[in-house]
């Protein structure tokens, strides 16, 4: 399936030279600048020749500031856009959806999927209660239909989702149109969850618009993603980058500012170079139904995991086959309304990275694959190196204290040959200073160029909590950033390890809600990094005494990690500093109409959820559960058997005796089940 | 109703699980309730011998569930095998405290002919909120597409392609 051919205007001829012009504006840049850096580091390296570790020690710089000097250069023009607003797609987008009065076509149809896996059902109703209702506010939702598609494998959460989802619909009056379905078989995770449902419904949507259990979108951002898909027939995925809102956790709210007040510089930027070839973050994105099904059927690749198997992070791999395909891929920066949630804790953070990490790393396969996009290419390599950057900083460091203190058991000679007087050796600390600081300010002038952008606009700065507000969270966001980067680099370091040895994951729910870390949670997961940084921090004091403060930044995270892990999760220090305006973002300040309506659906969650027993116990959540499961299959004489031993089980043991498969295959047996109710019900008498 | 001495053991068992089955299911009215109870336990009677002691109330409830479901089957013109899943969703809209009344108009009695008009206020009753967990398929194919996986390393890649 091919795209509709452009009915272009003759400014969509214009297209082709603006990327080649800005890709080789990114490109050029980037180069430049590691050019820039690697001269003036080999400089400082020349002196006594090259030796393999320098050497090493160059390259490894090279990859380093490569990556780096994409992500600075990314932000830098992010900052032009944003400040001149002069990115014509940008302006295209919004001519688009000038006219809020545009009704949307009839046959438009848009499915809102929201994918879940053992999370909690209060959570994730409250979000589709908040988007309903801001949608219908629109009074264009009539070509919305919502499907809340569980992966879900726990019995209890289970009942409790088709408990939620049935109040739901019967409270918005929405039956028929907000859809509820528990997979059989959880194949492929995410990517097969969304694949059954294009499988089974596709064929009546034009669009689907892919959410995430913990995400939240405004109705009227809704709309405009259907218009924009409207206005631009070759496009086949349109992503809205979400802010983080709704944690209240110290660790979470820092980064919350952070995405908040530096996020749109990087995607403002990101979308200036990539434009028609952007990524699909996995969530919170609007796809033509039609192309996705044609195009995005994933194939598991060859080997074992965790290189082989499933594709985990398929929405690079989905973006980068509607690439192929001729399909357009847009980032639509400039849309506002469009929410996720982030780990509470640094612990929960690193726990996603390893799934992350994972997914990532497995695209190292695909880098080189047949028929791709070049731009598909670099964000496959992107991807790949957001985690392999941390194993290879941490090896430089590493080197560059060997180099250290290599350098410092040289004696120099400062007469040798026909000198007559003595010769003294060049010193080339200037030049190591300026690449030290070179490196640093690639990593922190994009946070201050932010931070100026707020400055200059007066509602953004009011939002932020004013200038004074707003620097001093940058520059505490900041010390907070230096002191959690080593942290970060030692679990990535450590993940990408044991993927290398083969060691996988499984499919853990996530922990999503606002708790603390205990003592014990924080040493398990932060003991071997506190010891790794007491012995560096020896053997440089007594080997590397000239070196020791360099270290002292990188240091001082890792020694600290334990606390700064606790203190962080602290729910309590993070309302503390709301309180005091600091990290405050737009959407803590003044929350936008769909997270008023979601904070009110949490507000009102009732304190005793459902459990097993009740869908045992209860003839109405039993008749609830029966009304839902799909078809009865004709099972044979085996199954049968299993079904009825599991159920005598049940009786003679308890619940609690299932495992939760058995459990699960139990449920999903309405004669069975139905024995079982009889039985809970028989033994009230006894 | 049997009330023969040795029968009384496990029908003053019975009869308070299955009226707080029936007050559950949210049939209200006492009458109402002594009828479907009175129907359950008779019909069972004459079985009584055939099952253990412990196992008799169990099977009251099933008995008492299954009547509950033929007699809305028989209400919404349904079939109650084929339509299981419908007339599970119906029982559960009718017991919403708002459907108080029909259901007390629904189950006055176990048997009997059926209104048409009451038919049709149980269907109309029923229609808006009766769970429709799914759409009716729209199946779009999905076919699996080729990744032509090729080694990171040119050298490697062009090697591989001058062996071919």
């Amino acid at each position: 399936m091919k795209p509709e051919t452009q009915q272009a205007g003759w400014h969509q001829k214009l297209d082709a030279p603006v990327y080649a012009f800005r890709r080789a504006i990114y490109l050029l840049l980037v180069w430049l600048t590691t050019l820039g850096a690697m001269i003036l580091l080999h400089s400082a390296y020349a002196s006594g020749g090259l030796s393999i570790l320098k050497l090493v020690l160059l390259v490894l710089y090279a990859i380093l500031i490569l990556w780096i000097a994409g992500s600075f250069w990314a932000a830098m023009l992010g900052f032009w856009v944003l400040l001149t607003r002069l990115d014509i797609f940008a302006r295209r987008r919004r001519a688009a959806l000038a006219d809020d009065s545009v009704t949307l076509p009839a046959d438009a149809r848009t499915a809102i999927l929201m994918p879940i896996y053992s999370e909690d059902p209060d959570r994730v109703f409250a979000g589709v209660r908040a988007m309903w209702r801001s949608l219908e506010k629109t009074g264009k939702a009539a070509t919305f239909d919502l499907y809340i598609l569980s992966d879900t494998r726990d019995v209890d959460t289970w009942v409790r989702e088709e408990c939620e989802w049935y109040r739901l619909c019967t409270e918005l009056c929405a039956h028929g149109r907000i859809f509820y379905r528990n997979r059989k078989q959880n194949s492929a995770r995410k990517s097969g969850n969304i694949a059954d449902f294009v499988q089974r419904w596709g064929a009546d949507y034009r669009y689907m618009i892919v959410l995430d259990a913990d995400s939240i979108m405004a109705g009227d951002t809704l709309v405009k993603m259907v218009r924009l898909m409207e206005a631009n027939p070759d496009s086949a995925l349109i992503q809205v980058p979400p802010l983080p809102v709704n944690r209240e956790t110290l660790f979470a709210r820092i980064l919350q500012f952070a995405s908040t007040a530096y996020g749109p510089l990087f995607t403002a930027g990101a979308s200036f170079w990539q434009l028609g070839d952007s990524n699909f973050w996995g969530h919170n994105a609007i796809i033509r139904v039609a192309p996705f099904a044609a195009h995005c059927g994933l194939p598991e690749l060859p080997g074992r995991e965790p290189f082989g198997g499933e594709i985990l992070s398929h929405d690079f791999v989905e973006a980068a086959l509607l690439r192929r395909a001729g399909w357009r891929v847009w980032l639509a920066y400039e849309l506002r309304g469009s929410y996720e949630e982030l780990p509470p804790t640094l612990i929960d953070f690193a726990k996603r990275d390893r799934r992350w990490c994972q997914g990532n790393l497995q695209h190292l396969r695909l880098i080189a694959a047949k028929g791709w996009h070049p731009i598909s290419r670099l964000h496959f390599a992107m991807g790949v190196m957001s985690y392999l950057s941390s194993p290879l900083w941490l090896i430089f460091l590493l080197l560059t204290s060997a180099e250290a203190y290599v350098q410092s058991q040289d004696i120099p000679d400062y007469f040798f040959g026909n000198n007559l007087g003595p010769v003294w050796p060049t010193s080339f600390t200037v030049e190591l200073k300026a690449v030290f600081f070179f490196t640093l300010a690639m990593l922190f002038l994009p946070k201050l160029m932010s931070l100026l952008l707020i400055v200059l606009d007066k509602s953004q700065r009011r939002a932020f909590g004013g200038f004074i507000r707003a620097a001093l969270s940058a520059l505490l966001e900041t010390l907070f950033s230096i002191l959690v980067a080593p942290v970060l680099m030692l679990f990535q370091t450590k993940f990408v390890w044991a993927i290398l040895l083969r060691r996988t994951i499984g499919w853990p729910a996530q922990q999503r809600a606002d708790h603390s870390t205990s003592l014990g949670e924080a040493v398990a997961m932060h003991g071997v990094q506190t010891l790794l940084g007491i012995a560096a921090g020896v053997l440089s004091f007594i080997y590397l005494p000239d070196y020791f403060w360099w270290f002292v930044p990188v240091l001082s995270g890792v020694l600290l990690s334990i606390p700064l892990s606790m203190l962080s999760s602290s729910v309590h220090l993070g309302r503390v500093t709301r309180d005091l305006g600091l990290f405050v973002t737009p959407e803590e300040r003044k929350r936008p109409e769909v997270l008023r309506e979601f904070d009110q659906a949490m507000a009102a969650v009732q304190s005793k959820p459902m459990s097993v027993r009740d869908a045992l116990w209860e003839p109405r959540s039993h008749a609830l559960h029966l009304a839902l499961l799909p078809p009865d299959e004709l099972f044979s004489r085996r199954q049968q058997h299993y079904a009825q031993g599991l159920m005598y089980k049940a009786m003679e043991e308890g619940l609690q005796s299932l495992t939760t498969a058995e459990k699960r295959d139990l449920f999903l047996r309405a004669d069975s089940l139905s024995e079982l109710h009889d039985w809970v019900w028989g033994t009230v008498a006894e | 109703m049997n009330t023969s001495t040795a029968d009384l053991a496990w029908q003053h068992k019975a009869q308070p699980v299955l009226n707080g089955y029936l007050r559950k299911v949210g049939i209200n009215s006492p009458d109402a309730r002594a009828r479907w109870i009175a129907h359950v336990l008779d019909a069972l009677q004459d079985e009584v011998d055939k099952y253990a002691a412990d196992e008799i109330v169990e099977l009251a409830v099933e008995r008492l569930r299954t009547a509950i479901d033929t007699r809305l089957a028989q209400l919404a013109d349904l079939d109650p095998l084929q339509d299981s899943r419908k007339i599970a969703g119906m029982l559960v809209v009718l017991q919403e405290e708002k459907h108080n009344d029909l259901m007390h108009t629904l189950f006055a009695d176990y048997e009997g002919p059926v209104d048409p008009a009451l038919r049709e206020q149980l269907l109309k009753a029923v229609s808006a909120d009766l769970p429709q967990p799914m759409r009716a398929d729209a199946r779009a194919d999905m076919p699996v597409q080729a990744i032509e996986l090729r080694p990171l390393n040119p050298l490697r890649r062009l090697l591989l392609r001058l062996s071919r």
